[in-house]
């Protein structure tokens, strides 16, 4: 665990609402997109990669302000729905931040909006954590 | 971020936002171009609505707020999720 951090299986879907708007179109739903998510308590917000929200044609619904090295970056914010498949917790989100994660083995980063309604307990000693809901 | 396809609606919202904040505080608001389409008590209601009403397309819910939050993802933003020693 010291070396690839925390990390979560995740799948990450259209949020319910756009779901059942592509039903009633008689649209097909994009495919959920899976794999690991990083827990990162040094973030504010969760993120998830652009490019797995540009393969979900999910559009944005808002812009937020992040602080970088090189300084303020704007980033778009986008609804989705995250699902953890070992807990199996269902989670519809108002917005999550898009982020460039492109060469990182992660596709999303669990930040402190999503933690802020979980025990999370982090056993360095042992290699392990705990998450509890 | 390629060309803010929601210009036009943080346009709008800037020129009416003390209007916004003396009416809707901390309220999230749906506007869609030039106009307002309603206030909701969370974004997801809000993002319900908007999609019933524009169906896949861009608009902007945003929150009423005096200050604009700014996030900090510090590994993220550094280069450090997975630096290695």
């Amino acid at each position: 665990m010291r070396v690839a951090g925390p990390t979560i299986n995740i799948e990450i879907s259209i949020p319910q609402s756009l779901a059942e708007e592509f039903i009633k179109n008689n649209k097909s739903i994009p495919s959920p997109i899976v794999g690991l998510a990083l827990i990162d308590t040094g973030a504010s917000s969760s993120c998830v990669d652009n490019s797995a929200i540009k393969g979900l044609d999910i559009k944005p619904i808002g812009i937020i302000d992040t602080m970088t090295p090189a300084g303020p970056k704007q980033q778009y914010r986008y609804p989705a729905h995250f699902f953890f498949p070992a807990a199996k917790i269902n989670v519809d989100f108002g917005s999550i931040t898009g982020a460039d994660l492109k060469g990182q083995p992660i596709m999303a980063l669990i930040g402190r909006d999503i933690l802020s309604n979980f025990i999370f307990v982090y056993n360095g000693t042992l290699g392990v954590y705990t998450i509890g809901y | 971020m390629d060309n803010n396809i929601l210009q036009k609606e943080l346009e709008y919202y800037e020129k009416n936002k003390q209007s916004f904040l003396k009416n809707y505080q901390n309220q999230f608001l749906l506007i869609k171009g030039e106009e307002l389409f309603g206030s909701f008590t969370n974004e997801v209601d809000a993002y319900k609505t908007g999609v019933e009403k524009f169906g896949n397309e861009a608009f902007l819910i945003k929150q009423v707020v005096k200050k604009e939050t700014i996030q900090t993802n510090y590994s993220l933003y550094s280069g450090l999720i997975h630096a290695s020693l």
